[in-house]
């Protein structure tokens, strides 16, 4: 799908459609695109504000998109990302429909995806599917773990541990609409695929995360 | 089928009749409600998730990145490092306030007080020698004790029995003190002990140890009925070591110069200014005291002020919308407060009051008119009690602390109720300091 080198259509959808988002204690006084424009027009401030707006998000979701031991490319990963964006600065456009917050997800998903695929050499990407040994390993250890009166800080440390334990194609459809807060039809846009598929792998991320969970959260109620 | 109609739900995605026909599933389904919970409970912690520190850019990335777009022409501004929140708000966490003059008193306070132990460890703050000073010297005082009687004299029948029981009409404790060392230097400036547990003080010191003597005989004539009764026990006392204090009030070279400084711990609390009584303040803090006159004192202090302010809170999901409300509460909070003030000491009634007012400053910016009524009681030779009444009173954001929590949680189906952007708080109440005096 190819987002670039198409014309701007003036979408006004404002930050606050995605909630103020991590990075919001800016004014939100200028939307998404109204700030890509700015930066067109050879306004870098506006690029550094699109940076405060998106820098936590899009680094929350390499993060966990990433397991333990590729998380040294992390760094180099999230900064791929802001470097391409910041080189679109004349090709890239956003038309009707689109948004730019689908659109830099998109680029970190495709940096995060290409890197993946050279060190995993393909395959592991396409399951998402736990297999029942691997369920059962980590219901046990989350029982294990915290077997009574869980605080948040431990309950979020336990979410974090099952999110990073999903099949890749789940966890970052969870981890963009989540965590993010990114709307249903921008990660349709930046992962390619259709909203109502992103609404199925959503749909299973939650209820795979809520089944792994169970056992503490009946405690913690 | 029901779990992703509750996401949906969650999701705000359902229509009108679909809600309600889940709404009816959950009010028969404990189970299905369960389910609910714990997908709130999922949302809430996923968006907790987001602000961890632990998914938030490190600076050192921030600053890798701007430094290789800078490479590639960027020419924008860097972003500054912000720490992320990584818990629901902080009870003490400072409020945007526009004025920043609190700041700066709380570091001129702080400042002082430096400056003030700096200059004393120079000794800059010698008083001079005409001042009065108090010191102490070691003596040997001989207690004599005797009872004086009034003797009745009975001259009626009807007192007989009055007499034969030997009851006294009044019975009088004195107290004779006699120094047996020597002061010689204080003797010689015409300085006067002061006179401790006697109601009468008799001194003499160039005298013997009087003998205690009845002090009062009364010669009556026998009569018929009557009969003359003296009784006067007189009980030696055994000779104890005491602190004598003295004043003096020349500058006689024997008379040690003084330094006019004290150290203090004070605490006071009070109920809450403006609130109920169920919600008390209280301020503990160190303090250091500068009496360059008789009549003027000079403190500067910094200590802890907890205190209950009303700060936005968040009142939890609504079960069905998913909506948060932040509202307000009472939360106990504390602050570092410095504080300056100026103290006069009046006597009232035969006794020193010091009334002193000043100006307090914590790290928000926030200012704390404060001040006090004390009086000083005597513990040893250097050490004393103060006790009095201390008011403070200041004013403190509430909206700031909303805005706060709305960043909070951002990313939620928020509602605010409604609040005042501020509120005076303080208090007013006992307080007690001990003050050590070098």
């Amino acid at each position: 799908m190819r987002l670039a080198e198409t014309v701007m259509a003036g979408h006004p959808k404002t930050e606050s459609q995605y909630g103020l988002g991590r990075g919001g204690n800016e004014q939100l006084t200028q939307s998404d695109e109204q700030l890509w424009h700015a930066f067109q027009q050879g306004e870098d401030a506006a690029f550094t504000k699109l940076y405060n707006r998106y820098g936590d998000r899009v680094y929350a979701y390499l993060r966990l998109l990433l397991s333990s031991s590729e998380r040294a490319q992390l760094d180099d990963l999230f900064q791929e990302t802001w470097i391409k964006i910041f080189q679109q600065r004349e090709r890239f456009q956003v038309i009707a429909g689109a948004t730019l917050a689908g659109w830099i997800f998109r680029v970190a998903h495709n940096a995060t995806v290409s890197a993946l695929r050279k060190s995993r050499h393909m395959g592991s990407l396409d399951d998402d599917e736990l297999s029942d040994e691997m369920q059962r390993a980590i219901t046990l250890s989350v029982a294990e773990a915290f077997p009574d009166d869980l605080s948040t800080e431990e309950l979020m440390a336990h979410v974090l541990r099952v999110v990073e334990k999903l099949p890749l194609m789940l966890r970052e459809v969870f981890v963009l609409s989540e965590i993010d807060r990114v709307p249903l039809d921008s990660i349709a846009e930046s992962l390619g695929i259709t909203r109502t598929n992103a609404k199925v792998r959503l749909f299973r991320a939650r209820k795979m995360i809520r089944e792994l969970l169970e056992p503490i959260m009946k405690g913690d109620r | 089928m029901i779990e992703e109609r509750i996401l949906d739900f969650l999701d705000g995605r359902l229509g009108h009749a679909e809600e309600e026909e889940l709404l009816h599933t959950l009010a028969i389904s404990p189970e299905r409600r369960g389910m609910l919970r714990e997908h709130m409970r999922l949302r809430e912690i996923s968006q907790n998730l987001s602000r961890s520190s632990e998914l938030t850019v490190p600076c050192p990335t921030t600053a890798g990145l701007f430094a290789r777009l800078t490479e590639q022409g960027f020419a924008g501004p860097v972003p500054m490092p912000v720490s992320a929140p990584t818990a629901p708000i902080l009870p003490t966490m400072p409020v945007p306030i526009p004025a920043q003059s609190g700041i700066r008193f709380m570091y001129f306070a702080a400042g002082v007080l430096v400056a003030m132990i700096a200059g004393l460890s120079m000794s800059l703050f010698k008083s001079p020698t005409e001042q009065p000073v108090r010191f102490v010297h070691d003596t040997t005082v001989v207690r004599s004790g005797q009872a004086v009687a009034e003797v009745p004299v009975a001259n009626k029948a009807s007192d007989r029995t009055y007499m034969s029981h030997r009851t006294y009409k009044s019975y009088e404790p004195v107290e004779l003190s006699h120094s047996q060392s020597s002061i010689a230097s204080n003797v010689a400036a015409g300085e006067e002990p002061i006179a401790n547990n006697a109601e009468k003080a008799i001194v003499n010191r160039s005298a013997a140890v009087a003998t205690p003597q009845i002090s009062k005989t009364v010669t009556a004539v026998p009569t018929q009925n009557s009969s003359i009764v003296l009784a006067t026990p007189v009980a030696e006392l055994s000779a104890t070591k005491q602190h004598v204090p003295f004043i003096a009030h020349d500058d006689d070279a024997t008379v040690p110069s003084k330094i006019p400084f004290a150290f203090g711990i004070r605490t006071g609390a009070g109920p809450v200014l403006g609130g109920t009584m169920s919600y008390v303040n209280s301020l503990s803090e160190l303090k250091m005291s500068w009496q360059p006159l008789s009549w003027l004192v000079a403190k500067a202090s910094i200590g802890i002020l907890a205190s209950h302010e009303t700060m936005a809170s968040e009142l939890g999901p609504d079960m069905y919308s998913g909506v948060r409300t932040i509202g307000t509460q009472r939360i106990l909070t504390t602050n570092t407060v410095g504080s300056i003030e100026l103290g006069l000491n009046l006597p009232i009634f035969g006794k020193q009051f010091e009334f002193a007012g000043g100006l307090g400053g914590d790290a928000s910016g926030v200012l704390y008119p404060r001040a006090s009524i004390f009086t000083s009681f005597t513990l040893t030779n250097t050490l004393f009690m103060n006790i009095g009444v201390e008011a403070m009173s200041y004013t403190h954001d509430i909206t700031g602390s909303v805005v706060q929590k709305k960043q909070l949680l951002a990313g939620s189906n928020l509602a605010v109720s409604d609040h005042a952007s501020s509120e005076r708080s303080g208090f007013i109440g006992p307080s007690i300091e001990f003050s050590w005096h070098p």
